[in-house]
């Protein structure tokens, strides 16, 4: 396990080391398709995000990774809406920048927020699919008589979902 | 002719073509579609991708409750988190001796917070000097509130309405940043808004504390829009956890829950240990208030080793106790004297001397709620003596008559009397002794009702004199 630092510690020791911003820079890239000017302003409110908090990190690296990874997430959603669309190469990264386990274990936890904010008329037919092992079609028409436009919930719901493994 | 391409499939459609929910017909249709149509290979290529973490959700213990929780009303100012923007300071700290300029900026905003704190805890007339002095042109300074007011939300308890009066003043001085310094460095490192968030999530917090539940209401919802304005996710939650103990004091157990499970998700995406474990007791209360005592006790089961861990004693006894009330509440007493002792096993008696009478009083209250009368006199009054060595007199007093009840009860009267009046020369000495305190003590030596209704009055009183004479926080 790593040692605990304080955020300004992250700033200080793993942001300012030129190896590590090249990293991020890089993944910012490979995942996001932005550039490295964007990147590196991105790295920048990173530090500064970083500075505006004072507590321990158990996990020096993790937690910059999830605060950039945010960031870059954030700044590629707003992209998308104006209507900027990226073509993302297919380069072969160093490994070291696609921190795989990280990014996992945030994908898992973007479908479990995304699970708290979708509609519960969703949440209550993937519960009765998923846990309870009923049909899905079932669900919905059963919902359906009892509310209208459960249908355009569901997919509006779905889409959401969907879009935060993006 | 004109050929027209068929429509996409739907998200739903395609779920359930993923799930095997299709029927025979529907699904040679959806598959004949998916061979022409690239666009809904990719879609359903996501749909999978979805499906698989669902049923890794479904397939945990511990996230399958994600499912579990109802929304919030519409009218609710809380019903949706407000999506943090995205904006880029360009070029604020380029080069690396700006940065490091920046990074020294934080360190003169540490140790200037200190000061700060030192006055908003001992004088309010300092304070107010010192607010009206600080230059917020000066990013050292905006660092320093930014600092003192995250820290006296981590020190609440030790005086929430000094600290009230900090996030007000805090407030009335963000009111004239703007034309003070629109654009400025300083305002590109720590946005007035992020100021101001943090500041209304302390006030928030002390109206809490004070009781004033309407009034924390009104600060948190400024709080949840300036920290969504602020770019601040954590901030967000924070916000999410004590709206939650908001909604928990107030009986609103079932969207307590819906807040603390938003704000738990947030910290395990940012992997913050102690405030995952916070967001779950908060979860926890919230579950105990909706009658699910057994996932309660899990939650605060789970969050207690984490406080151990990391030597956060105020949040490991608060939960202790939380989990000791539930476990009584279910008939699961032994089980709570075996958490409080292993607690006393694990605490240094020197190293952690503060926290141990708490445990005591925690363990007296549970064996009361269990009838066990007599144990909870002894560890009443050994929380007595305990809060007395450690200078916390209004403490002391309080658990003292907590033991003059827990003998009445168990029916010996002579000992009840005999503490009691040991309690009137304590409280004579600190000169809390007044005629209304007088006359419930000695309609508690006097009394001969059944249920010892003189007794807990007396408790009552005695409370409210103590608050008077020690703040609330005392108590």
């Amino acid at each position: 396990m790593e040692a605990p630092q304080t955020t300004r510690q992250v700033v200080e020791t793993v942001l300012l080391d030129p190896h590590e911003r090249h990293k991020l820079v890089a993944f910012a890239y490979a995942r996001f398709g932005i550039i490295q000017q964007d990147a590196e302003d991105l790295l920048q409110d990173t530090a500064l995000e970083l500075l505006r908090q004072r507590h321990y990190v158990h996990s020096p690296q993790g937690y910059l990774f999830t605060v950039f990874r945010m960031r870059c997430v954030r700044f590629f959603r707003d992209r998308k809406a104006a209507g900027v669309t990226v073509e993302i190469k297919e380069t072969l990264l160093d490994p070291a920048s696609q921190p795989a386990e990280l990014e996992k274990s945030d994908k898992t936890l973007a479908v479990r927020q995304a699970l708290c904010r979708i509609s519960s008329v969703c949440r209550k037919l993937l519960a009765s699919h998923y846990i309870e092992g009923r049909s899905l079609h079932e669900t919905a028409t059963a919902m359906a008589r009892a509310s209208s436009g459960v249908g355009n919930t569901i997919t509006r719901c779905l889409k959401r979902l969907r879009a935060c493994l993006n | 002719m004109l050929e027209l391409n068929p429509p996409h499939l739907d998200d739903f459609t395609l779920l359930r073509y993923v799930a095997e929910d299709l029927d025979d017909s529907e699904r040679m249709t959806a598959a004949d579609h998916l061979r022409a149509c690239n666009a809904c290979r990719k879609t359903v290529a996501e749909i999978a991708d979805l499906d698989r973490e669902l049923k890794a959700i479904v397939a945990n213990p511990e996230t399958r409750a994600d499912f579990d929780h109802e929304d919030l009303p519409a009218d609710d100012p809380f019903r949706r988190r407000p999506q943090v923007a995205s904006r880029l300071s360009r070029g604020v700290v380029e080069a690396a001796e700006a940065a490091t300029h920046v990074i020294s900026s934080s360190e003169e905003g540490m140790v200037l917070s200190s000061v700060i704190l030192d006055s908003v805890k001992t004088s309010a007339r300092e304070l107010k000097s010192i607010l009206e002095r600080l230059d917020l042109l000066d990013p050292a300074t905006r660092f320093a509130l930014l600092y003192t007011l995250q820290e006296a939300s981590r020190q609440i308890t030790e005086n929430p309405p000094r600290f009230l009066a900090f996030a007000e003043g805090v407030t009335a001085r963000l009111t004239s940043l703007e034309s003070e310094c629109p654009r400025s460095k300083a305002e590109e490192l720590v946005p007035g808004v992020a100021l101001l968030a943090q500041a209304q999530l302390l006030a928030g917090q002390s109206c809490l504390w004070n009781g004033q539940l309407e009034k924390a209401a009104s600060h948190l919802v400024i709080a949840y829009g300036a920290f969504g304005n602020g770019d601040d996710e954590l901030g967000l939650a924070r916000v999410e956890i004590a709206e939650a103990q908001r909604r928990f004091f107030a009986k609103d157990g079932e969207t307590a829950f819906v807040l603390a499970r938003r704000a738990t998700l947030t910290f395990e995406l940012f992997g913050l240990e102690d405030e995952i474990a916070r967001g779950r007791v908060a979860e926890g209360m919230a579950l105990f208030q909706m009658n699910r005592a057994g996932d309660a006790i899990a939650c605060f089961q789970r969050a207690l080793p984490v406080f151990e861990s990391r030597g956060l004693w105020s949040n490991f006894v608060g939960t202790l106790n939380a989990l000791s009330h539930c476990l009584v509440k279910i008939g699961r007493l032994d089980e709570a004297r075996r958490a409080y002792a292993q607690a006393l096993r694990r605490l240094s008696r020197d190293q952690h001397r503060s926290w141990i009478p708490f445990i005591r009083k925690g363990l007296a209250e549970s064996l009361f709620a269990g009838q066990r009368y007599r144990e909870a006199a002894i560890a009443a009054g050994q929380a007595a003596k305990l809060y007395r060595e450690d200078g916390q007199i209004s403490r002391s007093l309080l658990a003292s008559l907590f033991e003059v009840e827990g003998w009445a009860r168990s029916g010996d009267l002579s000992r009840a009397r005999h503490r009691l009046e040991l309690f009137r020369q304590e409280i004579g000495r600190h000169g809390i002794l007044d005629a209304t305190l007088q006359r419930s003590i000695d309609e508690a030596l006097t009394g001969d009702s059944s249920d010892f209704r003189e007794i807990a009055q007396l408790r009552e009183s005695a409370r409210d004199a103590l608050v008077q004479r020690f703040g609330a926080h005392t108590a």
